[in-house]
């Protein structure tokens, strides 16, 4: 500018500034990633080296150790037995979202681009071999559904990075359970996850908010390995329901047991010499202090007399262990 | 022109770098650990016992190895757990070393010892691990039921990012046990650990700690298990209760 007047820069000289202003940000764009970019896509194949019966063949009956439930989810996980998953309009009601918290599969996570901005829309986490439905996280910003909107098995979740941490917020899950020996999980749950990478290895922490059937928020947490050959469905066979026997087509019939009527309410603490209270669960029971109640109330049993080496991953034959790996 | 497109070359190349390389220019001293923290993990906490309660909380059979990757020679470690021999020889503490600790049913009291040491204590057992960073060495000691725990940050990337990982690794351990029952790790045990914090909903902070315990002699494979722990206002329910062989 010279004289108040604005001289017109050279054309080539504008064009050389903007092409130079233009790298300087697509060059930054590319050197500091966004917070958001930590890239949790792929196929992550379970470890399950904890609660491995539970998350594997599944948990004994009555188990509810470690789960900080209310007398009316006791209530009602004593009426269950796995016969109602026999009738056409339960047969899912295992398969809601959080069965990614207790179920043994391995996961596959895809990154959802928006095909016009390029911009990640949602992360998808499905189940492999599951009949659990993916999870899809949006990430648009966009606002939860009403209370009053429908609930479905695929819930409604939305998710933030918090610096390299994905969290995603569920909302709109149907009824199902927190336990597979039919734990009750209601429709008004929430369920925060929690998505950390290190390296190859990720862990989902699970936080359980229901004000039914918890009394506290449940923490639970699963770690997976990445595993570039595991080959698993990027979408999930969905939850086929179907009436297995044939007595059930009879109006009203809904297998179940009376209060105080369940033959195997006890039997899980008995085989493991657990006092009742324990193996029934409630918030107490997941903290040290508890420890103090069972001091003279238990002994551990003798010798383990089944499922000594776990399931699936504890293959006595493949380690070369000579244990019991199975058990009634 | 050439002067513009130097510049925005030089600016993108400087900006760039990561946060670590330019504050060591001018020999700056990296802050202390203390200074340096990403994440606060100070305070008392308080595991919660949500997964594999039955191992955890109580000691289970003799013979249970149930989840853990044990090859057979820790399995005849194993069966041939027998409590009274290692009250008898003053090894009560067997199972309250680190890879066994850090599942225990404890609360944790956390805090810095020095600019540069954490102090790790639980009540459980009364023992206490110090998570030491900087280039530590200690050639000659010998090997303790804690170990010698280096630690590091790990700081996130991007732009906006807050927040970072404790990681730690743990070697030179005495022999012990992975769980109360006997089920050994050896002295090769290497010990990593990152820990995350999580803020909840309503308010409410977690320890994520990821536990990826190694061991040539006892494991298969590595076995990787992540705990966490809730934090508490206060040492309140702070209760010290000494080694157990058996309970």
């Amino acid at each position: 500018m010279r004289n108040g007047i604005r001289r017109p820069a050279p054309l080539g000289s504008k064009v050389v500034n903007r092409i130079a202003a233009a790298g300087v940000f697509t060059f930054l764009a590319l050197a500091v990633p966004a917070s958001a970019q930590v890239d949790l896509s792929g196929q992550w194949g379970a470890i399950n080296q904890q609660d491995n019966m539970a998350r594997g063949a599944g948990p004994d009956l009555a188990d509810y150790t470690g789960l900080p439930i209310n007398d009316e989810a006791r209530t009602a996980a004593l009426s269950y037995t796995s016969g109602v998953l026999s009738m056409t309009e339960r047969g899912c009601m295992d398969y809601t979202e959080n069965y990614l918290l207790f179920a043994p599969h391995n996961i596959v996570i895809e990154r959802v681009n928006d095909p016009v901005t390029g911009d990640v829309l949602a992360w998808r986490v499905s189940a492999g071999g599951s009949d659990r439905a993916p999870i899809t996280i949006w990430m648009d910003g966009r606002p939860h559904p009403s209370p009053y909107a429908v609930h479905s098995f695929s819930g409604f979740t939305t998710g933030d990075w918090v610096g390299d941490r994905l969290v995603a917020r569920m909302t709109h899950m149907k009824r199902g359970i927190m336990r597979r020996n039919g734990v009750p999980l209601s429709d008004r749950a929430t369920l925060t996850l929690h998505f950390v990478r290190h390296g190859d290895l990720l862990t989902v922490m699970g936080i359980t908010e229901d004000p039914i059937y918890l009394e506290q928020p449940l923490a639970q947490t699963g770690s997976y390995r990445l595993n570039p050959r595991g080959n698993a469905p990027a979408t999930n066979p969905t939850c086929f329901p179907f009436t297995e026997l044939a007595t059930l087509d009879k109006p009203g019939s809904v297998p179940h047991f009376l209060p105080g009527t369940n033959p195997d309410a006890d039997t899980f603490a008995k085989i493991y010499n657990l006092p009742l209270d324990a193996a029934h669960g409630g918030a107490e029971t997941i903290y040290p202090e508890y420890r103090k109640t069972l001091r003279e109330r238990y002994t551990p049993p003798a010798a383990c007399t089944r499922y000594c080496c776990g399931w699936g991953g504890g293959n006595p034959a493949a380690s070369g262990l000579k244990c019991i790996a199975g058990g009634q | 022109m050439r002067g513009v497109a130097r510049s925005a070359v030089a600016t993108a190349v400087l900006l760039s770098l990561p946060a670590g390389v330019s504050a060591q220019r001018g020999n700056a001293q990296p802050p202390a650990a203390r200074a340096a923290a990403p994440i606060d993990v100070t305070g008392y906490w308080v595991a919660e016992i949500t997964e594999d309660w039955r191992w955890r909380m109580v000691t289970p059979a003799k013979g249970d190895y149930q989840s853990i990757p044990i090859t057979p020679a820790a399995q005849k470690v194993a069966d041939a757990w027998d409590p009274a021999k290692d009250e008898a020889a003053g090894e009560s503490c067997k199972s309250y070393g680190a890879p066994g600790l850090m599942r225990a049913p404890t609360r944790l009291h956390i805090t810095w010892l020095d600019e540069s040491t954490l102090r790790v204590e639980a009540d459980h057992g009364m023992q206490t691990r110090l998570l030491h960073f900087g280039n530590r060495t200690s050639p000659g000691s010998s090997p303790s039921l804690q170990g010698e725990s280096l630690a590091r940050w790990q700081t996130q990337g991007g732009r906006g990012a807050r927040g970072g990982t404790l990681v730690v690794e743990t070697t030179r351990l005495r022999p012990g046990y992975l769980r109360k029952n006997g089920v050994p790790y050896s002295a090769e045990t290497t010990m990593t650990e990152y820990w995350d914090l999580i803020d909840g909903s309503a308010g409410e902070q977690r320890i994520l700690l990821l536990l990826i315990v190694e061991d040539p002699v006892y494991l298969q494979q590595p076995w990787i298990v992540p705990v966490h722990f809730k934090k508490e206002p206060d040492g309140a329910k702070w209760d010290p209760t000494p080694c157990s062989a058996r309970f």
